[in-house]
């Protein structure tokens, strides 16, 4: 039968392709679609594993001359360790992006970036690892001799797991660290790699980072004013709690702007909805048209076809026979339009949005052929409604169309 | 034992309110090898019989046995089988699958078959194909292979019927006004094939209203108002 079904698709593949065409650019749209949606749920468990949602991302606003000196760092030690007298803070997450290069037979290698966090951060930030964990990270001691460091599996054609390596940071100090990889981060894991916009905006998949406990020290004021997350966890009047904090800022005459974490995810997607919503809305409307047009024109061709059915019948087929003919057409349509609308949409991002985080994953793939089987299924039935109904003797007297 | 053998077939066609009968307590026997004419005005009922006769479709009541097998109780995909297996029909119109080419038309038939065969029984691609190229050529269809049947004149396009329905090596041919369509010198072609087919030991059953056509057959059968109302055995 699969032969013969076969057959009877290629004698009339020029009347399906207009049908295929609809269907690719369908599921173009529907594979795009989700991917925007499952980028979205992408970056809010991104988001989610660097803290507890209802923690703060604050970062503070000086009129200090950018150019960090000793004493401004001490400033914000002073009064960070006021903060964490005064009110009830839990945790206190911070890090710094450093440079640095692998000293390797004297070569200089690529620049790479370093995030040094303090434990708070590592114990805050649930890492999603494809190898090890990050316990040596918090325990490590700043006088240990080897620096436990985690890498992203985009590093991991240059670096091995347990490998030992020598760094130095990307300037002209040529004092060296003995680094050792400990963890490898999955391939979808999110970094927030800081900064004073949200933390939604700052979330990098897919990047060449080392992440390290801090080891030398924060040598920039970024990390107390930017790369912040503050863990209230224990506190009951968030609101309360954060005016203390405003105004011990002030009397260094400081101020300071926060956000839960939840309100930043809730704000990025208040931003991307119209957009997600807008690609959704294309593509249900371009499938549902694909769909009614695949039922017309498979219901006009089997209409067309009665005559042909007829002499199958008088070949020796059943109706049933006539039914699955028309079944394996519908499928081969479906099937091949999904195959070839996914593989032009990978291609499509590959080469086109090249280097974005944005991806079709597995999961979009299988949602998309879930939709697929339910619109092959939609446009089987009519067709089929009527080829049951249709009597083997009014088919062979059929004129010919 | 007959080839074919009909006892007391009705046959009604019941609409809304209204039953009409068109066969009419037919009672026939035709034997292996017979050339048989079923003649009759339009409207007596010949392709309604044949239908019956080639399992297209079925009595209301009454017994029909093809080789001796009951048809009466038959499931549709034994009766499949031996509309596949026992039956070549040739029509007036030709009934050729317009996106198929001559030899893709015959090969269909065969195709079919392997839909009744199991495993080891079914026929392979090579097989198929040169035993449809086999019967083309027999009927003159060698340098016709390849085209469509838009592009074949109408006797071509009924030695293709032909050759579709004879690929399966069934034993009885039903053939439907098979020149109704053809003019004179074709049709003489249509028929010389049909009567070399007979004399190969094949049974022939013809419908036809021309006088022309029947002359070829031993047997007529006389069909008035869904009723046999004469049989004519020239050969007794």
């Amino acid at each position: 039968m699969l032969s013969i079904i076969l057959e009877s698709f290629k004698k009339r593949k020029k009347k399906f392709s207009l049908i295929m065409i609809q269907f690719i650019v369908g599921f173009c749209a529907l594979l795009f679609a989700l991917s925007a949606v499952d980028h979205l749920m992408e970056y809010k468990r991104s988001v989610e594993r660097l803290a507890p949602l209802d923690s703060i991302h604050l970062y503070m606003q000086t009129d200090d001359l950018p150019g960090p000196s000793a004493a401004q760092i001490q400033k914000y030690e002073n009064i960070l360790t006021e903060i964490q007298e005064e009110v009830a803070l839990d945790r206190l997450g911070m890090f710094e992006e450093l440079y640095v290069r692998e000293i390797n037979d004297n070569t200089i290698n690529t620049k790479m970036s370093v995030l040094m966090m303090n434990q708070d951060m590592l114990n805050m930030f649930d890492f999603d690892f494809s190898q090890g964990d990050k316990n040596k990270l918090i325990d490590y001691c700043m006088n240990d001799q080897t620096i436990p460091i985690i890498i992203s599996s985009s590093l991991t054609n240059t670096y091995e797991m347990g490998g030992l390596y020598d760094i130095c940071f990307y300037d002209e100090s040529q004092q060296k660290y003995r680094v050792q990889i400990v963890g490898v981060l999955k391939k979808s894991m999110g970094i927030w790699t800081g900064g004073s916009s949200m933390i939604t905006d700052s979330i990098a998949t897919g990047k060449d980072v080392m992440i390290a406990p801090v080891f030398n020290g924060f040598s920039s004021d970024i990390p107390y004013t930017c790369n912040m997350v503050l863990d209230f966890s224990s506190t009951e009047d968030l609101n309360e709690t954060m005016e203390e904090i405003q105004s011990i800022l002030a009397k260094e005459d400081l101020s300071a702007q926060y956000r839960t974490l939840n309100e930043e995810i809730q704000q990025y997607y208040s931003r991307q909805k119209t957009v997600v919503v807008a690609t959704i809305v294309f593509a249900i409307i371009i499938l549902l048209l694909s769909v009614l047009g695949c039922i017309g024109t498979i219901l006009l061709s089997t209409l067309s076809r009665k005559k042909e059915f007829g002499i199958y019948f008088s070949l020796g087929c059943t109706m049933k026979h006539v039914m699955a003919l028309a079944i394996g057409e519908i499928s081969i349509i479906f099937i091949t339009s999904f195959a070839v609308a996914t593989i032009k949409s990978i291609l499509l991002i590959n080469f086109v949005v090249a280097g974005s985080e944005f991806h079709i994953s597995f999961l979009v793939v299988g949602v998309s052929f879930f939709i697929m089987a339910i619109c092959a299924l939609l446009c089987t039935l009519v067709p089929l409604r009527y080829i049951g109904k249709m009597q083997p003797i009014s088919l062979i007297t059929e004129r010919d169309n | 034992m007959s080839l074919i053998e009909l006892k007391n077939v009705n046959k009604y066609y019941i609409s809304d309110d209204s039953r009409q009968q068109v066969l009419k307590n037919i009672s026939l026997k035709i034997e292996s090898g017979d050339m048989v004419s079923i003649m009759g005005p339009s409207g007596s009922g010949k392709t309604t019989l044949l239908n019956i006769l080639g399992l297209l479709d079925q009595q209301s009541d009454g017994e029909y046995r093809i080789d001796n097998v009951n048809t009466a109780n038959a499931k549709e995909n034994d009766r499949a089988y031996l509309r596949n297996e026992k039956i070549g029909f040739v029509f007036q119109s030709f009934n050729l699958i317009k996106e198929l080419s001559a030899l893709e038309n015959v090969q269909m038939s065969l195709r079919l078959s392997n839909l009744h065969k199991k495993g080891g029984s079914k026929l392979g691609t090579n097989q198929i194909k040169l035993q449809s190229i086999k019967i083309l050529e027999s009927l003159g269809l060698k340098d016709h292979m390849s085209k469509k049947p838009s592009q074949l004149s109408g006797g071509q396009q009924q030695r293709v019927a032909i050759a579709r329905a004879l690929v399966n090596n069934p034993k009885i041919i039903l053939a439907d006004e098979p020149t109704g369509a053809l003019d004179q010198t074709t049709s003489k072609d249509i028929m010389k094939i049909l009567s070399d087919l007979h004399e190969e030991g094949k049974t022939i059953i013809i419908i036809t209203h021309d006088n022309n056509i029947a002359k070829y057959c031993k047997n007529h059968l006389f069909l008035l108002d869904g009723q046999l109302v004469g049989h004519i055995n020239h050969s007794a």
